[in-house]
């Protein structure tokens, strides 16, 4: 059961005693065991976890491990490349960030042969080490969503012929990528990108 | 244009210019989450002295060298506009309002959970539009607000107020004339409920009583503009019982 | 668009530029606008007491404040009889996490000589009667521009701010005693309005025109422009602010909107102001 105050708390607002409920989201406990809000929130009270938490009234652009962020691929090399994250579970960031993606573990081919520079890709958060993000996009479902011509710069669409799946419609150019289902699904992008009204 | 002769600041019934008692404050107006485009923001005007303040983060730390492995850095920048004051400020930052920023940036950073955010940045602005004494308390007011508003987590709102001495009475709040004739000026920083204090200045000659005296009456300031920011907070959060 | 820095200039803002596009084909925006329409336009003026006149204005959530400062100084030698006025404006970091601190950049300074243009070229304030003695001194008016918040088009609600600041600002009186000039205690005149120049931002995305645009569409705009008019509706300044192409035949129909929704602004002006 949970039981949540209408009151609005602020950082610092004492809830309750350690022997009451134990420290959830958005508190911390002081030294002599009170249990404090750190953000402005509503509080909840977990009965069956015996918890406090307090809900923010805007979330921060925190981004865990486990996360399934949306990044544009900003620089590539053989075994690696730099993602510039724009968003998070479905909704933009504030503020953009970067990432690590590695190449394919066991993998010989090169990087290039599954992303390309400008690809909009989804991907996985797989580490967090102090403030520094590695995604992954080696599972089902991740991959590029967007994928960008390396030659002309536009956008290209699906296509099966030999080894290629990718095609530019402007300059004729067949590729390859690791591609994820919703490939040139235009709604689903615009929908991370906030543009549908 | 401007007095040159010490005016009386404190009547013979104790009143001050504006009509105050020694330990009334001005009248205060909170807002918070005005300005769209910013992270947090706030609006602080108490009497004459206007200021906005708004958060940006937290975000990558740039330029990255900057960036520290265990924590967040904290920038503050206090800024006043050209008109703000008397006489036209200059444009570009002054000595004193680098000063400032860094006393202000101090206070925030000892609420700021700052290690919960590695390799980032959070920017604090603070804008003067109108300054009529107590600025930097106001401006420090309403940081701790915008940060809040942001949803950054920290210890403890700060509140803060100045207080000064004129015509050997201790007072609340000083505005811009009494601190300029007045003989102390000292503004204080302070987490209202632990109760301890983030930024402290003093401009001015006090007597060891008149200082203890002094800190009493801005801590007695700070539970009311503490009371006034969470009113603000539960003006702009508490209506809806939702979440958005 | 010029507003971005290079690096943010990327796949994902010609994805939304082909979204804003594709709406505007059917005559829509993402903030549910028509093409022509511009936003809320609110108006304060003597918000800043210090000042001798100021304004606050926002345009939906793009907000400007303006404060005149006014001092006693001498005229320019090829202007005796003038008074003087200058603009500054500054985009302020608490506005937009794309302004840096520090002094005005590029950006800044193109802003506050559109403004300066505007008001100069538009014949706004009646200069001479700014004069007490002449080649000797004269008013000084600092027009100071701060952008608060910024939600796209700062142009608009800057020109807006400085003219209501304008119109609103008191000075105190001189007079000359005995060849000295001297502050006639309590006594303020008016700034000499003579006309209100107001101005409007014009998207351009391939042939399509939108009018004030909001931050998400000034990203994917290929170019803008703006265009300030007096109360005669003669173009008194204009400034293409981007890089790209306006197609020569858009041109026409670019002066004929701007009229249009100008004088809409000025009504809206005027309501408030009282002049216009």
């Amino acid at each position: 059961m949970v039981e949540e105050k209408p009151q609005i708390v602020l950082p610092g607002e004492r809830l309750c005693v350690l022997e009451e409920f134990l420290s959830g989201k958005g508190t911390r406990v002081s030294a002599d065991g009170v249990v404090f809000a750190t953000v402005v929130g509503r509080v909840k009270f977990d009965r069956n976890k015996r918890e406090v938490h307090v809900e923010v009234i805007k979330e921060l652009d925190n981004i865990t491990v486990g996360d399934i962020v949306l990044g544009e691929v900003r620089e590539l090399q053989s075994k690696s490349a730099m993602i510039r994250i724009l968003g998070k579970n479905g909704r933009l960031l504030k503020h953009q960030r970067v990432a690590a993606l590695l190449a394919k573990p066991g993998s010989k081919e090169s990087l290039g042969h599954y992303v390309s520079v400008g690809d909009v890709i989804l991907a996985k958060v797989t580490s967090i080490i102090s403030g520094l993000l590695n995604v992954s996009i080696w599972e089902p479902g991740l991959g590029v969503i967007q994928a960008i011509c390396d030659n002309c710069g536009s956008t290209m669409t699906n296509v099966k012929k030999d080894k290629y799946n990718v095609y530019c419609p402007k300059c004729r150019k067949f590729d390859t990528r690791k591609m994820c289902a919703h490939h040139g699904n235009e709604k689903r992008l615009y929908s991370w990108l906030g543009l549908m009204t | 244009m401007t007095q040159t002769t010490k005016p009386k600041l404190i009547d013979e019934n104790g009143r001050r210019l504006d009509g105050r008692g020694p330990t009334d404050l001005r009248s205060l107006k909170i807002e918070v989450g005005i300005l769209e485009k910013s992270d947090g923001s706030a609006y602080v005007e108490l009497g004459k002295t206007k200021v906005y303040a708004a958060v940006y983060g937290p975000k990558e730390a740039h330029p990255k060298h900057l960036a520290i492995p265990d924590r967040a850095i904290l920038n503050c920048r206090y800024h006043m506009t050209s008109f703000s004051t008397d006489e036209r400020k200059i444009l570009g930052m002054t000595r004193r309002e680098v000063e400032l920023s860094k006393v202000i940036r101090e206070a925030l950073e000892s609420v700021v959970f700052l290690e919960e955010f590695p390799r980032s940045a959070i920017d604090v602005f603070v804008e003067v539009v109108q300054a009529d004494g107590g600025t930097r308390t106001a401006g420090l007011t309403a940081a701790s607000l915008a940060l809040a508003d942001a949803g950054i987590p920290m210890r403890e709102l700060i509140a803060a107020v100045a207080v000064g001495k004129v015509d050997g009475t201790i007072i609340l709040d000083p505005s811009d004339i009494e601190d300029k004739y007045g003989e102390a000026d000292m503004p204080v920083g302070m987490t209202p409920s632990s109760n301890t204090i983030v930024l402290l200045q003093l401009n001015g000659k006090m007597t060891k009583d008149e200082f203890k005296q002094g800190l009493e009456l801005a801590q007695a300031g700070i539970q009311k503009i503490y009371q006034a920011q969470r009113e603000a907070i539960r003006r702009k959060y508490g209506a809806s019982t939702t979440e958005v | 668009m010029s507003f971005l820095p290079l690096k943010e200039r990327s796949f994902t803002i010609k994805i939304m530029s082909e979204r804003v596009y594709k709406l505007l084909q059917q005559g829509k925006r993402i903030d549910e606008r028509s093409p022509y329409e511009f936003r809320k336009i609110t108006i304060q003026t003597n918000v800043v007491e210090k000042a001798n006149g100021s304004a606050l204005v926002s345009m939906g959530s793009t907000r400007i404040l303006t404060g005149i400062k006014v001092e006693l100084g001498t005229p320019y030698g090829d202007r005796p009889n003038e008074g003087v006025f200058s603009v500054n404006a500054e985009l302020l970091p608490l506005a937009s996490k794309s302004f840096e601190p520090g002094p005005p950049d590029e950006r800044g300074i193109e802003l506050a000589r559109v403004v300066d243009r505007c008001i100069r070229e538009g014949k706004a304030i009646d200069l001479e009667k700014l004069c007490i003695v002449p080649g000797r001194t004269v008013y000084v008016l600092y027009i100071d521009i701060y952008v608060l918040d910024y939600d796209g088009n700062y142009f608009d609600p800057s020109v807006i701010s400085a003219m209501a600041a304008l119109a609103t600002c008191t000075l105190p009186n001189y007079s000359l005693v005995n060849e000295k000039v001297e502050r006639v205690e309590g006594e303020y005149i008016k700034v000499p309005i003579r006309d209100v120049p107001l101005s409007l931002t014009i998207g351009i995305i391939k042939d399509k025109l939108l009018v004030d645009p909001c931050l998400a569409e000034e990203n994917s705009l290929d170019t803008s422009i703006v265009i300030c008019m007096d109360s005669a509706s003669n173009v008194v300044a204009v400034q293409k602010n981007s890089p790209g192409h306006i197609p020569f035949l858009l041109m026409e129909s670019i002066i004929n909107i701007a009229e249009e929704q100008i004088s809409k602004i000025r009504a809206q002006f005027k309501e408030v102001v009282g002049v216009g």
